[in-house]
């Protein structure tokens, strides 16, 4: 089922937790709302579930009105960060619940509900707890208990608040490409609210980047990552430098550092970003900057200089490079930014967006 | 000496010296614990033989025949109304209040809480008192209820009402601070799957605050049962019509009845043993809530 947000705002007293969003998620599609804590993100998602009513704008679903549908009528299978299990019911219990509390006139039999629990049981890998009650299980599988729980209503939406937020992060990795599978298997349209660009870009067709009520841009997640539209985005997805300076002769010089600007030659005050794993870095004696940490993980190199101003940047290399050689915690070092993404300042970013590219 | 000899010789007097302190200590904690034994003894375990010893001096013909006396039994009888009707008002009265102070956050949520807290700020000889002032014959409204054959003062529902009041706060107390802990996201998962209402109250809330509920109502029914002030001032004292058993106890005692008195109070001490041993077993499931299953497996 395909929904539409038009102009939502939610404004609590003074506080405006959303501010006119708009946004489609496709039929089938896989949307993941990433934003920092207080970017209004689960204020959407309870929104669209019904948990929440919105001070301004409508929700459609499939094209029409569902902004004054109560929750348990809009079809919509919700899953709490908490999970959220019925404590005191077991494993088949709390998956069978949707099923037990329709009216009676449309309430499956025992058989019935048995074969459907037994078939979503089996879908989560949970088969074998079926018995088993909520504090008898681990988190990943209390996780799945509730995601069974609440596909067994057959919703037409999948509404995921911070699935996987509770968890510790291999099992987090695991239940999210098994999550990425079910999904695709069942082809239901499903939104995701994260906080975790990792997750938002392994996991989502589509990402929406949530930045203080407001949507700040809407993409795939290549999209995002190769034309950020504003020094918030490209900062949220990690990795990431931002500096301020003046373009003169193609380059914002800083001290100890250059950084190509190819398509600008001169201009006006910008902010510049610069991915990690786009600064090179090599030993030079006069440098002002100098390698403050170095840590290694697996095939990476991760490097952090401070800059004369005190500013700490943070670099990244492969482990076989031989730049390393040289390369000690205390060392002068000199910094080349050999890709980089220019954001005027104070000017309306999504317009004046300019990207430089150095091979 | 060396040293090493020097250091070694530091760490036995050390040792030495911790012993000694340890011994110290030792006496200490004996004296402590004797000391609580002994005031538990004489203050609780006492207290209660004697209630038992007393009851039965006169011999097991005669505590059998102390309490079953008709006003004895009028006055079990009048408990158990004032214990039955109570309680079910209470446990729906807690409910309530508990849901809408947990779930909605209403506006004076503060004000509310005192309010039930109330009862047991006031005195319950005070809380007698309001009632025999609204019901009693000298006020326009009790007037009017007593011209229309209405008795509730020195009768059955001034009892029963004081009860109510006096253990009006115990199941919302309860209940609140489990409700809260519990959070409301088991009851939106249960409406986002269809439940609402009733249903959702059945099937959801009141199973995940069971050991709350009960543990309220024990201490409800502890309360009501053993209820004295207020419902003393209430009551007017007639045998066999508004006497409840703690009145009926009192009255005995004052009637130099001692082994009678305490054949009755024998009943009532009965009865705070078993609720205590229900209490026990209630909080030790609240704290551990792990299922038998589990259990079984250890």
């Amino acid at each position: 089922m395909s929904i539409r947000v038009a102009n939502v705002s939610k404004v609590w007293g003074s506080f405006r937790a959303l501010d006119g969003i708009d946004l489609d998620v496709r039929e089938g599609e896989l949307l993941a709302l990433l934003g920092p804590s207080g970017s209004g993100k689960t204020t959407l998602l309870r929104i669209i579930a019904g948990l929440e009513t919105p001070t301004e704008g409508r929700v459609f679903m499939h094209d029409t009105d569902a902004t004054d549908r109560h929750v348990r009528k809009r079809q919509v299978g919700f899953v709490f960060q908490h999970y959220a299990v019925f404590r005191h019911m077991n494993v088949f219990e709390n998956v069978a619940f949707g099923l037990r509390v329709r009216p009676r006139k449309t309430r499956p039999d025992n058989a019935e509900i048995e074969r459907r629990v037994r078939e979503l049981l089996e879908l989560v890998h949970l088969e074998a707890f079926a018995k088993r009650m909520p504090d008898q299980l681990s988190g990943g599988q209390r996780q799945r208990v509730a995601l069974a729980r609440a596909l067994a209503v057959e919703p037409r939406v999948l509404l995921l608040d911070e699935p996987f937020g509770a968890l510790d992060a291999r099992v987090r990795e695991e239940l999210r490409m098994w999550l990425r599978g079910l999904q695709r298997e069942l082809g239901i349209t499903t939104v995701i609210v994260t906080h975790d660009q990792e997750e938002a870009m392994d996991l989502a067709d589509r990402i929406v980047i949530m930045n203080a009520g407001h949507a700040e841009q809407v993409g795939t997640p290549w999209e995002l990552w190769d034309r950020p539209v504003s020094p918030f985005v490209f900062d949220f997805l990690g990795h990431s430098n931002l500096f301020e300076g003046v373009v003169e002769r193609g380059e914002v010089v800083l001290p100890g550092m250059q950084i190509r600007t190819d398509g600008i030659e001169w201009g006006s005050r910008v902010q510049v970003g610069v991915r990690s794993f786009d600064m090179k870095v090599w030993g030079e004696e006069t440098s002002p900057c100098v390698l403050k940490n170095l840590s290694t993980f697996g095939d990476i190199v991760k490097l952090l200089v401070r800059m004369p101003d005190g500013k700490e940047v943070s670099a990244q290399m492969s482990r076989r490079s031989t730049v390393l050689i040289d390369l000690k915690v205390g060392a002068r070092v000199h910094l080349e930014a050999v890709k980089s993404f220019l954001f005027p300042v104070a000017m309306d970013a999504a317009s004046a967006r300019v990207e430089s590219e150095v091979a | 000496m060396t040293t090493h000899e020097l250091a070694l010789g530091q760490v036995f007097h050390l040792a030495g010296k911790t012993a000694r302190e340890i011994r110290r200590v030792d006496w200490l904690r004996v004296g402590l614990i004797a000391l609580t034994v002994l005031v538990m003894f004489v203050l609780l375990i006492l207290p209660l033989a004697i209630v038992f010893v007393t009851a039965f001096r006169a011999g097991i013909g005669a505590y059998w025949s102390a309490i079953s006396h008709p006003h004895v039994l009028a006055a079990l009888k009048l408990t158990l109304i004032a214990v039955c009707i109570s309680v079910p008002v209470n446990v729906l009265f807690g409910v309530a209040a508990a849901w809408l102070i947990t779930r909605h956050n209403p506006p004076g949520r503060t004000v509310l809480l005192s309010l039930i807290d109330l009862p047991f700020t006031v005195s319950p000889v005070v809380s007698g008192l309001m009632f025999v002032l609204i019901f009693g014959s000298q006020s326009l409204f009790g007037g009017w209820l007593i011209e229309h054959g209405i008795r509730v003062v020195f009768a059955v529902p001034g009892i029963v009402l004081a009860t109510v009041f006096v253990t009006f706060p115990f199941v919302a107390r309860e209940l609140i601070p489990v409700m809260e802990a519990a959070g409301p996201e088991e009851e939106l998962a249960g409406v986002s799957l269809g439940a609402w209402g009733w249903k959702l109250l059945r099937r959801v809330t009141l199973p995940s605050v069971r050991w709350g509920l009960a543990y309220g109502i024990i201490l409800c029914t502890a309360r009501a049962i053993g209820e004295f002030g207020a419902v003393s001032v209430v009551s007017g004292h007639i045998r066999g019509r508004t006497n409840t058993i703690p009145l009926h106890i009192e009255v005995l005692f004052n009637e130099y009845q001692t082994a009678a008195a305490f054949a009755v109070a024998s009943l009532l001490t009965l009865f705070a043993v078993v609720t205590l041993a229900l209490k026990e077993g209630i909080v030790r499931r609240m704290e551990n809530p792990i299922e038998p299953a589990e259990r079984e497996r250890d």
